[in-house]
């Protein structure tokens, strides 16, 4: 590194950028984002997408509009999609300044103004393009479930800590107002002794996986799909357009199952607000169905986490329960569902003081805008992330065994368990190796 | 035998079948293999999809037996990689030895496979077989070789790596750097910190990427231990950006004392970015020694250093700073008022409580608002006596805004002083505060009903406006009394109050006044009276609680009334609210009505955009479809056509998806 190299080759931060930064959104005046709330080109975030779908439209949605951000590259394996995401850009700025990439290692290696990237594939590349993005240089939004083994969340730890790189997972749940109100309630005691928590999963796929493949189909141009790299890692199959657009899910291959597919959410909620983000449930008791519906797991302190695919009335619901009392809230809930009504008159006060206290605004995208520029860990960190997806992966080899586990959060493996284990990791496909 | 032999059989049908055409997997979960039947598979003539589930299986039961049968897939490029999957997760030296002895044969994606599972097996024998690999003129084998010597933690090709960067490209130069900090890493695991410093100093030396640096620097500290934040500072008070930054990033990792120390010294020597960038990272560290030097700053001539010290003691959260706290709530800076008030509720403790009371005492009436504030935001129910005080102050400030707190602080008890403040109010401001309050705290009954009763009490000695007040708040209580003592008021003779009424049951908490203004559009004679019941009664449908069939149920009773173009107007508004197939059909009609057909189209198009947003549109796809055609044809509005027709092609896209 050049000490001539200025700041906006690597980090852009101005006094006004580090208040906006670390203030709670209804505290930032227009003007501390700069003149007439504009932001000066040198003073902002340049990102990129990597495997932007469905979800990393919605994702880039939110990003867009903060004015401190610039997007100016999507890279993706898909043509039609790059093309798509370049639509969407160039018509948002007014301009065609949208540049896209197929190949990964292409774009990491020669866009070096890049600071920050969006990863939005499916699960089965997150983790490996996190690794590759944080080694380049960014700093990283991930879509969840950002891990398909618990080997792939320790790169992604490993990776974050060596390069000093900011990471969030996109458990965004984490940075709303609803589902803090309900963490907070558990954090300042109010449920008392909280002895078990409940984490929704999702209501369709199984935990069982798919291993079929589809029927081949003619192999599109690689400029059109380049189906090596869609594949990424996982194991060599014949190109079925299908997948491609969605279909991914439920295989082994690709996807954590219905209990990765929400449990990634709620499982980091739960965690979080028991103050485990640095663990991992201990005890994993088999339930004979396809889902893993009311699976009971234990943490070391004691505390039952159970999975469930009913009991809200919105996606992505968790319910703490306490001596004291409880607390339920989900998705689409206009207030959380509390065991005494009273506790919601302090809704406001609690969320504004997990805001003052921990500096997080209640948006999870400008909580890692404001961490890349002060260089704070993310609500959703790389630990919390390989964490709370330790417990996927741990519930997801209960069900594939068909018998109780033990996991063992500080050697990271099954207890006396070499079959489990097995399960740890995946071996990579070269060239996608990490 | 009879096992095997069974196995055979079942091999054999299996490979008839895929050779009829027949699907060769299912997606049901087969039952599990034995290792041998495993075996047997890759030894057959099994179709590729057949040997590639054998090998995910045996990832899980394979053993000793598999490896010979495994190594002779690794060089073939369409089954080396499943070859891999399988050998990678069974334990034993076996399998290094398979995997090392295999390396000459092979070359590309195979060779760069292999390599990585001797990485990912930290297989220490392998080191030396690695090695040249790093020559390699095929890049990608070069860089599996770096990573996996890396991982493998080989202090001798950690020197080697950083030999050949020195004359490396900056892409080599990347995975070089990988394998050195890997191996360094792996030898501060192991204890051995000299020559691990070694390794990181020395690699720093280099001109690299600035996370390189970050990694190479934070090891290089790691590996100092105890002195490791001493040498910190050095980069910590870096005039260099790049530089200062990985060290505060670096420095926010270490959550040690020393470290504590070394960022506040280096925050005394920094200015602009550097000094909010530390400061921040003070605060989030919540170390009690750092309230001083950060409450210094409070009174710094730069606003933003002022706002960043009061977050960072809101972060630290020590009672200490409240006394500090208090004198910034009435700053010049609106923004740092804002942050000091909000810093001050979040503070945990009775001192904070001490303080701001005394902030209720002092002369400035700006401080004493201020106190009302923080006051409510702690939940300081102890202060209410002292609060009600200030509700009669002489100052009109002081009083609305006391008046307003009071009843936010008033526990489920506190109705009759603050129906005693409803009932002494003159002023509309003031008389707005009261019943605010008055509502806050009524709305923390358990007992809805006495709430009510307490309300309707006071009924006879209040003035009219006091009564519409009075009104307000029943409608916010809710429940059986409440709508007794409304109904009554509805029956009086003044129309000012009856208006009210009507008004207050229209802003119900709930569908339960629903009946009483369905009855009073049905048979009041009064037209204005007749349509404000219908618009309130309609303006309940939205109650959040409904489910979409009483939605329904409530409008088609509601239609049975409507008689004017405006009342229609009235009830397509309600049904563009409720996205479901028969509020859709309810509306169809309306758009061939001339005068509401343009309400009409925007109703379909509103209930069209969200159902189109459901999982499944199955049933609804159609009627959406044949709804948005008939709002295309008829609207004489080209930005609601092209809605209809944009729409409709949402539509089928989703059902073509489907």
């Amino acid at each position: 590194m050049a000490r001539g190299e200025t700041r906006r080759t690597f980090l852009r931060q101005s006094a006004a950028f580090a208040v906006a930064a670390i203030s709670a959104p209804t505290l930032i005046p227009a003007s501390a984002l700069g003149r007439d709330g504009a932001v000066p080109p040198s003073e902002r975030i340049l990102l990129g997408g990597i495997g932007l779908g469905g979800r990393g439209t919605g994702v880039l949605n939110w990003m867009l509009p903060e004015k401190d951000v610039r997007f100016v590259a999507i890279c993706d394996a898909r043509k039609s999609q790059q093309q798509a995401i370049k639509r969407m850009v160039d018509a948002k700025y007014g301009n065609e300044d949208c540049a896209t990439y197929q190949d990964i290692r292409d774009f990491l290696a020669t866009r070096t103004d890049v600071d920050a990237v969006l990863i939005a594939t499916g699960d089965r590349w997150h983790a490996t393009a996190s690794v590759m993005a944080m080694r380049a240089g960014k700093d990283v939004y991930s879509e969840k479930p950002s891990s398909m083994t618990v080997a792939e969340g320790q790169a992604v730890v490993e990776a974050a800590r060596r390069y000093g790189r900011i990471y969030q997972t996109g458990t965004q749940r984490l940075s709303e107002a609803n589902f803090t109100f309900a963490n907070e309630l558990l954090r300042t005691g109010r449920l008392g002794d909280v002895h078990t928590v409940r984490a929704h999963i999702a209501p369709w796929d199984a935990a069982e996986m798919k291993h079929d493949w589809l029927p081949a189909e003619p192999e599109p141009a690689k400029s059109e799909v380049d189906w090596d790299q869609w594949l990424g890692p996982c194991p060599w199959r014949p190109y079925n357009a299908a997948y491609t657009r969605g279909g991914w899910r439920g295989y082994y291959d690709f996807h954590t199952s219905c209990i990765g597919e929400w449990g990634a959410h709620t499982f980091a909620q739960c965690q979080v607000a028991l103050g485990l983000e640095n663990t991992s449930a201990v005890d994993y008791q088999y339930v004979n169905n396809e889902s893993g519906d009311g699976m009971v797991t234990r943490f070391e302190n004691g505390v039952r986490m159970v999975l469930q695919r009913e009991g809200w009335h919105g996606t992505c619901g968790v319910r703490y329960e306490g001596s004291e009392g409880w607390v339920s809230i989900a998705d689409g809930y206009s207030q959380p569902e509390v065991s005494r009504p009273a506790w919601l008159q302090d809704f406001t006060k609690l969320v504004n003081d997990y805001m003052a206290r921990t500096q997080r605004p209640m948006s999870h995208v400008r909580d890692f805008f404001n961490c890349i520029k002060n260089r704070r860990t993310t609500v959703a960190h790389p630990v919390m992330m390989h964490r709370s997806m330790t417990t996927v992966h741990a519930a997801n080899v209960c069900m594939w065994l068909k018998r109780d586990v033990k996991f063992d959060p500080q050697k990271e493996e099954f207890v006396r368990d070499p079959e489990a284990n097995r399960y740890l990791a995946r071996a990579a496909r070269a060239p996608w190796t990490i | 035998m009879k096992h095997l032999k069974l196995s055979v059989l079942a091999l054999t049908l299996a490979v008839l079948t895929n050779a009829l055409g027949q699907p060769a997997a299912t997606s049901q979960p087969a039952p599990r293999r034995v290792e041998s039947e495993l075996i047997q598979v890759l030894k057959s003539t099994a179709t590729q999809k057949e040997k590639a589930d054998a090998c995910r299986e045996l990832a899980i039961v394979g053993g000793r037996s598999s490896v010979p049968v495994l190594a002779g897939f690794l060089a073939d490029d369409s089954m080396s990689h499943w070859a891999r999957y399988a050998l990678e997760r069974i334990p034993g030296s076996e399998v290094d030895r398979t995997l090392r002895d295999s390396l000459p044969a092979l070359q590309g994606q195979s060779l760069i496979g292999v390599i990585h599972s001797l990485g990912e097996r930290k297989d220490a024998k392998a080191a030396k077989a690695l090695l040249p690999y790093l020559s390699n003129p095929d890049a990608g084998v070069a860089r599996a070789a770096a990573l996996a010597l890396g991982r493998i933690g080989d202090p001798a090709s950690a020197k080697t790596m950083l030999d050949q960067m020195k004359s490396a490209t900056p892409p080599q130069r990347l995975w070089l750097a990988e394998g050195v900090l890997r191996g360094a890493d792996s030898l501060l695991q192991q204890g051995k910190e000299k020559p691990a410093r070694d390794l990181f100093d020395a690699l720093y030396r280099l001109e690299l990427p600035h996370q390189v640096k970050t990694a190479t620097l934070r090891g290089a500290v790691l590996a100092r231990g105890d002195k490791g934040p001493a040498f910190l500072a050095t980069y910590l008070n870096s005039q260099n950006f790049p530089e200062f930054a990985s060290a505060l990033r670096i420095a926010r990792g270490i959550q040690t004392p020393d470290m504590s120390e070394v960022l506040l010294n280096a925050m005394d020597k920094a200015r602009g970015s550097h000094l909010i960038l530390l400061m921040q990272a003070i605060g989030s560290r919540r170390d009690k020694e750092a309230v001083f030097p950060l409450a210094m700053r409070l009174h710094d001539s730069d606003m933003a250093v002022v706002k960043t010290s009061l977050a960072a003691l809101a972060q630290i959260g020590e009672p200490d700073s409240a006394a500090v706290l208090a004198t910034m709530v009435i700053h010049t800076n609106t923004e740092v008022r804002a942050i000091a008030r909000e810093t001050l509720a979040s503070l945990p403790g009775t001192q904070p409580d001490e303080e701001v009371m005394r902030l209720t005492d002092r002369s400035e009436n700006e401080a004493k608002i201020a106190g009302l504030d923080v006051i409510v935001r702690r939940r300081m129910t102890q202060a209410l006596p002292k609060v009600l005080d200030m509700a009669r102050s002489p100052d009109e400030g002081v009083r609305l805004a006391a008046v307003r707190r009071a009843g936010e602080l008033a526990g489920p008890n506190g109705g009759p002083d603050m129906l005693k403040l409803l009932l002494q109010a003159k002023e509309d401001a003031e008389l707005a505060a009261a019943e605010q309050g008055l509502s806050a705290s009524l709305l923390k009954s358990p007992n809805r009903d006495e709430a009510a009763s307490l309300v309707a009490g006071a009924w006879s000695t209040a003035s009219a406006e006091q009564k519409k007040a009075l009104l307000n708040v029943l409608s916010s209580i809710g429940g059986p009394k409440a709508l007794e003592a409304v109904r009554r008021a509805i029956e009086g003779q003044d129309p000012e109050i009856r208006a009210a009424a009507i008004r207050a049951l229209g802003a119900w908490n709930s569908p339960e006044a629903a009946p009483d203004l369905l009855k009073l559009a049905q048979n009041s004679n009064d037209p204005v009276e007749r349509v404000l019941s219908l618009r309130s009664y309609l303006g309940l449908v939205d109650e959040p609680g409904l489910k979409p069939d009483a939605k329904m149920e409530m409008v088609r009773e509601a239609a049975k009334l409507i008689k004017s173009p405006e009342e229609i107007k009235l009830l397509l508004s309600t049904l563009s609210g409720i996205s479901t197939l028969p509020s859709l059909q309810m509306v169809r009609p309306y758009l061939k009505q001339a005068d509401v057909k343009e309400e009409a189209a925007t109703a379909v198009l509103r209930i069209s955009e969200k159902m189109l947003q459901a999982r499944n549109i199955d049933k609804a796809a159609e009627p959406i479809d044949k709804a948005l055609q008939e709002v295309a044809a008829t609207t004489a509005n080209q930005s609601i056509k092209d809605r209809a027709l944009k729409l409709q092609e949402v539509g089928k896209a989703k059902a073509a998806a489907k």
